[in-house]
């Protein structure tokens, strides 16, 4: 009961939250200057044209309403059409975001087990050889932007030890899982920075978990180690981390929108940039909702979690 | 420390200064980054060290003029997110009320959004300039100044010092900038270094992207030349080498300063 209560309730902080976030994505993409009907004209059109333009992508109105039918539409799955091509958002928006999403799962699956692991072990044996590398490895890694990581990368893994394609293109018609090998560059890329910023993460959260009471009182008992870390400090280290891993997904779609670039992957990416320089602003509108949806939605994932493993949270709730 | 640890700290911090040194004063060395010598992505030649870019340009020319832009515009506004943010989480920690629930609301948002988004929606709305830059900068670097300002004003505020000062009749304005901030400073500037960082994460992220002034930028030579990387590679590694030293000195190097200065 009051699990389903605390569900319904991030449920709805959610929809406010997405809601926030629209109205800082209108606000700054429409109510600021940049106008789309003189951009997709080009320079040389008559200010009649524009006019024209205008009224046709319907932008001559005033902004308060076009705000309410912009979302209005969402809500449906309609956000409306591109300025440039004339197409449903959600039509051009679907094989890119499906190729991004692709790139972030993959991480994500790479990253996420790879985080735990090394932040169980540097919180484990805090300040340790070990411990004391990562850290270090980890401050150099999350420091450098990740399109420099990417470019280092290509220099070294397509250039120098030509072992890996520098270009990530998939095969015409198909994902790039069928072809795995131009996903490791950009993975790797994306992995170096967020499994050694999560790792950090993970190891304060180990070192936390580890001073508990009943984590102590475990080891006073004479269990095994494998026993203490998995039945006792996991689960008390993992709600804190839960929320990172949604900060993670968060930092991974950033991640891949330069990323992607270097590969010639793609993905949003284009989509985005081609969309800033055309003035295309439902383009860059409707993906910065769905982006925000997603990251969202990955919050209140975590919260599910956290109450999936949480003790003290299942008492509470029966 | 051993004389060992002393050398490879003395080390680094030179090559530090020199990358810091290329960035600020290249400008002033650099030929012509702009004028086309030779074709594109040639190798390394007398006239040209480091060989060509994309567009046959002098890849040396553009590496002296290309870091200017990415050192002054992060500082001033990585000054200003702080100094924004400071603001706001001393006076959401200590009023609490309906503006501490505006702030954190907004703080939530800003931080759940990729910043490249933020960038790009004022890339849009804007065009690239360098007030665009210090907004994008200000607005991602803002709600983790507050937060962090915020979570240590809520615990300074229940010391003893502070109420003490409040009981004896200081106003709130003399609490606040009296007591509080000399005692909460510590722990908010402690990732000034980390910020600014980000900061020319961002900067850089504009040029790579493609919105930079359109003059060189070290993020903007890696996305020109990744093309031709097999043909030569300086075009790509030396901006990617400097700007990765720049981010990191300043992510471990000024974070360790502020410590040392603060302690």
């Amino acid at each position: 009961m009051t699990g389903l209560r605390f569900l319904v309730r991030r449920l709805g902080a959610a929809v406010a939250t997405l809601f926030v976030v629209a109205v800082v994505l209108f606000a700054g993409s429409e109510v600021l200057p940049g106008d789309a009907a003189s951009a997709s004209l080009g320079p040389d059109a008559t200010l009649e044209e524009v006019e024209q333009r205008r009224a046709e992508l319907g932008v001559d109105r005033p902004w308060p309403g076009r705000f309410v039918e912009w979302i209005a539409g969402a809500i449906r799955l309609d956000l409306g059409v591109s300025s440039v091509s004339g197409q449903p958002v959600v039509d051009l928006v679907a094989a890119p975001l499906a190729a991004t999403g692709l790139l972030v799962a993959v991480t994500a699956a790479v990253s996420v087990p790879l985080a735990m692991g090394l932040g169980l072990v540097s919180g484990l044996r805090r300040d340790g050889r070990l411990d004391r590398t990562l850290s270090a490895v980890a401050v150099v890694a999350v420091s450098i932007p990740q399109f420099v990581v990417a470019g280092l990368l290509v220099l070294v893994f397509a250039d120098l030890l030509p072992v890996l394609p520098a270009i990530s293109l998939p095969p015409l018609g198909g994902t790039a899982l069928d072809r795995p090998e131009i996903l490791v560059l950009p993975v790797t890329a994306l992995t170096l920075f967020g499994a050694a910023w999560a790792s950090r993460i993970v190891r304060a959260a180990v070192i936390d978990a580890d001073a508990t009471p009943h984590v102590e009182a475990a080891r006073l008992a004479g269990l095994p180690e494998r026993v203490v870390v998995w039945r006792h400090l996991l689960p008390a280290a993992v709600p804190p981390c839960a929320q990172t891993f949604a900060w993670l997904l968060s930092g991974l779609f950033g991640g891949t929108a330069v990323v992607e670039v270097v590969f010639n992957y793609p993905g949003l990416s284009q989509t985005l940039v081609a969309a800033v320089r055309n003035h295309d602003t439902a383009v860059l509108e409707g993906v910065g909702l769905l982006l925000a949806a997603i990251i969202v939605v990955a919050f209140v994932l975590a919260d599910v979690v956290v109450m999936a493993v949480d003790p003290r949270l299942r008492v509470a709730g029966r | 420390m051993s004389r060992l640890r002393w050398v490879a700290v003395g080390c680094l911090v030179l090559v530090v200064l020199a990358v810091v040194g290329v960035a600020l004063f290249g400008p002033l060395l650099a030929g012509a980054p702009e004028q086309i010598v030779g074709l594109p992505y040639s190798g390394p030649s007398p006239a040209s060290p480091l060989g060509t870019d994309n567009s046959g340009r002098d890849v040396l020319d553009r590496v002296l003029a290309g870091g200017r832009p990415l050192v002054v515009v992060p500082v001033v506004a990585t000054v200003l997110a702080t100094l924004l943010g400071l603001l706001l989480g001393l006076a959401g920690g200590y009023f609490a009320g309906v503006v501490d629930t505006v702030v954190s609301r907004l703080d939530y948002v800003l931080l759940g959004l990729p910043p490249v988004l933020i960038l790009l929606v004022l890339l849009h709305g804007w065009g690239y300039s360098a007030t665009t830059m210090t907004a994008v900068v200000v607005l991602t670097g803002t709600p983790f100044v507050s937060r962090v300002t915020r979570a240590e004003t809520l615990r300074a505020v229940e010391d003893g010092y502070v109420v003490a000062a409040y009981a004896t009749g200081d106003s709130h304005l003399s609490v606040i900038f009296r007591e509080i901030l000399p005692n909460i400073i510590r722990p908010v500037l402690a990732d000034f270094g980390t910020r600014l960082a980000i900061a020319v994460t961002l900067t850089a992220a504009a040029g790579f992207l493609g919105f930079g002034s359109g003059g060189p930028n070290w993020g903007a030579m890696i996305s020109e030349n990744v093309e031709g990387i097999r043909l030569t590679p300086w075009g790509v590694a030396v901006p990617a080498v400097l700007l990765g030293v720049m981010t990191v000195a300043a992510n471990l190097g000024i974070d360790r300063l502020v410590g040392r200065v603060l302690r």
